[in-house]
């Protein structure tokens, strides 16, 4: 009889460090459920920074039934994440096929653009980098992903859009690498149409700015001085 | 008659439908980008604007930092058709500043696209942005931002365009978890204080 209890407490160290290993801190999970006006907030989002979080981030995008949270999920994973997230993030841009609607496909731009705060956080990340630098090429979309996007049914539009994000992701990362690679943006898009030439002039402007405020001012002190209207 | 911000505004004396206090009423012109994705029907956008004006009016009782909330009489009315205006951004979606300031010169006062990843630069995934010119782009329902949220969102905009800041940023307590323009979009965030009221009344 005395083996009973012994069993039964080895039984519960057993199912707690189980539940441990899974743990969820339930303020990522509420944070991600939000709505927010403005953008995830940058200075909220990192004070919830783990790894434990990291892990449960990465969970949430790989939820089909998370969907509406997948663009949070994405960058929030991107504020807090260091490398190890990148591989999780350009998987996730690349799943899925058909016609996505706007929820999915707004978490697909987000987890692009989260990229750019991994490399702020992380400048030695070389996949994340050498995906958002292959990405300012619009043709080179077409052989990533396969999903089309709910706002365009022109392929070469979508892949306009994808190229649109790598740029502000360049920017945000505040590397100067990646204000190199931002100047030769334009020239990579020569066989697009004049209006996609056209935003990516103007979005390749802002990235640069944004790129040079970062690197002056940090990444949190830039952005939270834009959120603010 | 008096010309505001673009829009009518009048007093509203003598209107039956409004509250016996009522202050202002306001012609709220929407305007929306042609695709599946950023559509609008008159009705949703009447909706909607009864929704953020009846937030604004309602009062919803002492909020948690003391400030309000107070019964703001502002009634916002949608003038008879959303419009559709040009292929002025690309897919419908604001990327770039010269994006949003190509919106923004286009009719009305609210602008649906179909998606917003400039409010200032660095930013994505945006639900609105709104200055003082006055101009307010929003996205319609996606993710978290649910279809019984947008009334929220909007009157939060509205706030941005009568100069109103955040309630909190960054650094929200709980104390400040129920204001129209608290950062966040929640069906509870639905207090304004007295000063608040003034910007949304002046």
């Amino acid at each position: 009889m005395r083996g009973v209890p012994a069993l039964a407490l080895g039984t519960a160290l057993v199912l707690t460090l189980g539940t441990l290993a899974i743990a969820q801190d339930p303020r990522v999970d509420e944070f991600v459920g939000r709505a927010f006006a403005h953008g995830v907030p940058f200075e909220e989002a990192v004070r919830l920074r783990s790894p434990a979080a990291q892990q449960q981030l990465s969970a949430i995008l790989e939820s089909e039934a998370q969907a509406p949270r997948w663009a949070n999920a994405a960058t929030m994973l991107g504020m807090i994440g260091d490398a190890g997230a990148v591989p999780t993030l350009t998987t996730f841009v690349s799943r899925g096929d058909g016609r996505l609607d706007a929820s999915r496909y707004n978490a697909k731009t987000a987890a692009i653009f989260a990229l750019g705060y991994i490399l702020n956080r992380t400048p030695d990340s070389p996949a994340a980098l050498d995906f958002l630098r292959t990405g300012l090429n619009p043709e080179n979309w077409s052989s990533r992903i396969r999903w089309t996007s709910p706002f365009t049914e022109n392929p070469r539009r979508r892949n306009v859009q994808l190229s649109l994000a790598s740029v502000r992701a360049l920017g945000v990362s505040g590397l100067p690498e990646a204000a190199q690679m931002l100047r030769g943006a334009p020239a990579q898009s020569a066989s697009a149409d004049q209006p996609a030439r056209a935003a990516i002039q103007a979005t390749v402007d802002d990235a640069l700015r944004a790129n040079a405020a970062v690197r002056t001012l940090g990444l949190g002190t830039f952005l939270s001085r834009q959120q603010s209207r | 008659m008096v010309r505001v911000l673009g829009l009518s505004l009048c007093i509203a004396a003598g209107l039956a439908a409004l509250p016996a206090a009522a202050g202002v009423v306001r012609s709220v012109a929407v305007t929306k980008y042609p695709s599946p994705a950023s559509d609008i029907t008159d009705a949703e956008s009447t909706s909607i604007l009864d929704g953020a004006g009846a937030l604004l009016t309602r009062d919803d009782g002492k909020a948690a930092d003391n400030d309000g909330d107070v019964a703001c009489a502002v009634t916002l009315t949608a003038t008879p058709k959303v419009a559709a205006f040009g292929d002025v951004v690309l897919d419908g979606i604001i990327s770039n500043r010269a994006d949003f300031e190509q919106v923004c010169k286009q009719p009305g006062l609210v602008h649906v696209v179909n998606q917003i990843n400039w409010c200032g630069d660095g930013q994505g995934n945006l639900l609105g942005c709104a200055d003082d010119r006055p101009c307010i782009v929003v996205v319609r329902s996606q993710g978290t931002f649910t279809r019984d949220l947008e009334p929220v969102l909007w009157a939060h905009e509205y706030g941005h365009t009568r100069k109103l800041k955040h309630s909190c940023d960054g650094n929200c307590t709980p104390k400040q978890d129920d204001r129209v323009m608290h950062p966040t979009i929640e069906k509870r965030h639905l207090k304004i204080g007295g000063a608040e009221c003034a910007a949304f009344q002046r």
